[in-house]
């Protein structure tokens, strides 16, 4: 198992490699000169190529690429904005826990309520709870983030007046983020979960454990749910990467400095050195989201726990 | 027992009470400040150096942390004013020489001295934002307070040295050295010193009481004055967001309001907590035609066929369709340049398709280029409308700007282009739109005309920089369709009732510097 868990580290070096070299030739082929863009048509010549110079610029697109992995993957420094002069890496560090509040802090509600209300309607198929929840679900699934956040803003900041609209000065101002980030996600979690338990709830096992005359809430937590639970990680673990990933919405929406917010501004300043970072941070980010799943999978099933014992075996 | 308990409640409340009550009319502080005020800024500073001092946010609390050798005008005069140096002496066409004032300090006590001068103007040169340093040649010490500017050629105008003297912010070297950088960790010499700064979120100024420029108050210009305590920025990116902070009052000010909401605080309780005012921008859109692909009649017929209300109205809610070469924010704007009863007020289809009869249009399909924002597409597939409703075809090409700017140099290759243009006044900008010296003898619109030339340099110059002589350029532009002004980009500015006189610098709402309630 933790030669499997060595190699999938292995592996992420490589998937963050080429996510680095993917975005970094990206930006690299996007058009325009990018110190005109930062200095405005009124920088002269000489101006401009001395930005040029200042950025790395004016080197060919190896020399480039080749310093970006060396600092990046090397001295772990993505070097400092070129629209602002602070440092990337500080200013991402900064920003990195307030994304993971919101991300983890959703991730955590999303899969309590939302596999709650799917199993729930499994369980009441066809009866007015699993329809209720359905259409619950479905509301969710097609509300977009900003919109459900701005509803959101409106009830419990201006109406009730209970939470802040904005900012990250107390813990209550996240828990907005949280809701609206995690709502999306609950509904697909609900109808994940709900569909993974129909697959099992006329599964032989079950009914032999009904016909043994087991409780149905013991059948249900200890035969129906590990057997559905595959399919459930899977949609969690890619709906964390993507929760985390869709969080310039939110956190633009509530202004929260985030990662999102920072590779909002990085993109739409043409400033490449946030862009860079916060995309080998979201790789990275996903890539261990997938690895704990994996991981997971190996805990609730057996023959996939033996077959990394056995990859073991015949190397060892 | 309960009835004791009880009273003990009631007193506790009626004290809590009293000190609320206290502390909300206790506004105005013993020292005569105002205790806080909040801003809404729509960008993130993430940081505090002292350069890009024209960068939305920060022209508006930069220059309460750094300072500059002169002001310009906080009036939109647009005339030097003494700051950090005392003044300066004309040696020859290339050399001034200036002294500085001998008690400047920033808030680490260290003295601004000539090396400090030369040590900040170099940094900035050296880091690639010195922008309109292109007469600046170098800084030559003389003594501790007294300096040499070199110009690499005479100044033609005092405006010409404007970055330099008044943009290029000074601060010690000693303490950039000890900081190692100022981007969270400022060390200036301005009226404000940083409480608290948290990049993306928010930027808290606080008063500083050892303020140098206390003793030059009534000389300095009013942007130095520190009329509030506090003043917390805080970064609240989406528009809506900001209206609802204003609403629940943890917003004071916030200059990015949509026009269309702008009602919810005229026509409701909220009219008497707050002032509206509609706040236009320094940036417009024109529309250069090419002059050496379409004639005078073809451009007047392009020209009567656009109804730039329509554009604006298709671009969204903050574009507001333009009436002359510039808006009420330039410093030499007046109302007598109003194009009225010309092409850039009247839309016409009448008269385009007279004109387009009278022209050489063969049927050929124009090139419209423009800059690829989404805006600017929204209003390239209106105009693309407008103009086929008179026949003539058009082809829209999306580019980045400096695409845009390399294209438009060409020769061929284009015959309308759609950009954004802005400078510090109205001949300012008309630079780039009626110059004959912007494509080598032409302009950018490829019009090679002396008369142009003469007029555009006439109403230019600081003796004949009036709006009768500017009138006259823009007749003559009109009259030969030189040019179309499309639109401009206009918000809500709006601000508590808090702020009984929002000052204004050169067009910037400074709230450190405005007067408030029972002030």
């Amino acid at each position: 198992m933790s030669r499997y868990v060595i190699k999938r580290l292995l592996l992420t070096v490589v998937i963050l490699w080429c996510a680095g070299f993917v975005v970094f030739t990206l930006t690299y082929l996007v058009p325009g000169d990018v110190a005109k863009i930062l200095l405005g048509p009124e920088a002269t010549e000489d101006v401009l190529v001395i930005k040029r110079a200042a950025l790395g610029l004016d080197q060919p697109y190896l020399v480039q690429l080749g310093r970006f992995m060396y600092n990046t993957f090397i001295r772990f420094d993505f070097g400092d904005s070129w629209v602002f002069s602070s440092s990337v890496m500080a200013e991402l560090l900064e920003r990195i826990p307030r994304t993971l509040i919101i991300g983890l802090s959703g991730m955590i509600i999303n899969v309590s309520i939302g596999t709650i209300l799917g199993i729930i309607a499994a369980t009441h198929e066809g009866k007015w709870q699993d329809s209720f929840v359905m259409v619950i679900a479905m509301v969710f699934v097609s509300a977009p983030d900003f919109f459900v956040a701005l509803l959101l803003i409106l009830l419990f900041s201006l109406k009730l007046g209970w939470l802040p609209a904005y900012g990250i000065d107390s813990w209550t101002g996240y828990i907005l983020p949280i809701i609206s980030s995690s709502l999306g996600a609950i509904a697909v979690n609900a109808r994940q979960s709900r569909s993974s338990m129909l697959e099992v709830i006329r599964a032989d096992f079950v009914t032999t454990a009904r016909a043994k005359g087991q409780k149905e809430s013991v059948i249900t937590r200890k035969h129906m749910l590990p057997n559905a639970m595959m399919p459930i990680i899977t949609g969690v673990g890619g709906g964390l990467a993507v929760m985390i990933a869709g969080s310039p919405v939110i956190e633009s929406v509530f202004s929260i400095p985030g990662v999102g917010a920072y590779l909002l501004s990085g993109v739409n300043q043409h400033d490449y050195p946030v862009v860079w970072a916060c995309v080998i941070f979201l790789a990275l980010f996903t890539s261990f989201a997938i690895l704990i799943m994996d991981l997971c999978y190996a805990f609730l099933d057996p023959r996939i726990k033996a077959q990394y014992s056995r990859g073991k075996k015949v190397k060892g | 027992m309960k009835n004791k308990m009880f009273k003990k409640a009631a007193a506790l409340a009626l004290s809590a009470s009293m000190l609320v009550g206290m502390t909300a009319s206790a506004e105005v502080l013993e020292n005569g400040r105002f205790d806080k005020i909040n801003v809404a800024l729509a960008i993130d500073p993430q940081d505090l150096e002292p350069d890009s001092v024209n960068n939305d946010p920060r022209f508006y609390f930069i220059y309460s942390l750094y300072e500059t050798l002169f002001d310009m005008a906080d009036d939109g005069s647009r005339e030097l004013r003494p700051c950090m140096a005392a003044g300066y002496e004309e040696v020859d066409d290339t050399t001034w020489k200036i002294t500085l004032k001998d008690n400047v300090y920033d808030w680490n006590g260290n003295q601004i001295t000539s090396s400090d001068v030369k040590f900040s103007l170099e940094w900035l040169v050296e880091s690639g934002n010195a922008i309109r340093f292109d007469y600046f040649d170098s800084v030559e010490v003389i003594d501790d307070l007294t300096f040499n500017m070199h110009w690499k050629e005479p100044l033609p105008a005092v405006s010409e040295a404007e970055f330099p003297l008044t943009r290029a912010l000074v601060f010690s070297q000693a303490s950039y050295e000890a900081n190692g950088s100022f981007a969270t960790n400022p060390v200036g010499t301005g009226a404000y010193k940083v409480k608290e700064f948290t990049s993306g979120s928010k930027l808290v100024l606080e008063a500083n009481d050892d303020y140098w420029g206390l003793a030059y108050i009534d000389e300095l210009e009013p942007r130095h004055r520190a009329n509030v305590q506090e003043i917390e920025f805080q970064v609240i990116t989406e528009a809506s967001t900001a209206v609802v902070g204003l609403e629940t009052g943890t917003v004071d000010l916030c200059s990015y309001v949509p026009i269309a909401m702008m009602e919810e605080f005229e026509n409701s309780s909220l009219a008497d907590q707050y002032t509206t005012e509609v706040t236009v921008s320094g940036d417009y859109y024109y529309i250069a035609p090419n002059c050496l692909n379409l004639d005078e009649n073809l451009r007047k017929a392009i020209f009567y066929a656009i109804d730039n209300a329509s554009v604006a109205t298709a671009m969204g809610g903050t574009y507001v369709p333009m009436d002359t070469f510039g808006t009420s924010y330039f410093s030499d704007y007046d109302e007598s340049l109003i194009l009225n009863d010309t092409f850039i007020t009247d839309y016409d289809m009448d008269k385009a398709k007279e004109y387009l009869a009278a022209s050489d249009y063969d049927g050929r399909t124009l090139v419209l280029l423009t800059n690829n924002s989404e805006a600017a597409r929204a209003a390239a597939q209106m105009i693309q409308a407008f103009l086929l409703q008179i026949g003539v075809q058009t082809e829209i090409q999306s580019v980045t700007t400096d695409n845009f700017e390399t294209q438009i140099a060409q020769e061929s290759g284009w015959d309308l282009g759609m950009n954004t243009i802005g400078g510090p006044d109205m001949v300012g900008a008309w630079h780039l739109l009626f110059d004959n010296e912007v494509n080598g003898d032409a302009t950018t619109c490829w019009v090679r005309d002396e008369e142009l030339q003469n007029l555009y340099e006439t109403a230019c110059a600081d003796a004949t920089h009036d709006a009768e002589h500017m009138r006259a350029c823009l007749d003559y532009v009109i009259e030969h369709a030189y040019c179309y002004s499309l639109v401009g980009t206009s918000s809500a500015l709006i601000y508590s009732n808090k702020i009984t006189d929002l000052y204004k610098r050169e067009g910037y709402y400074t709230v450190s510097s405005s007067t408030y309630e029972g002030q």
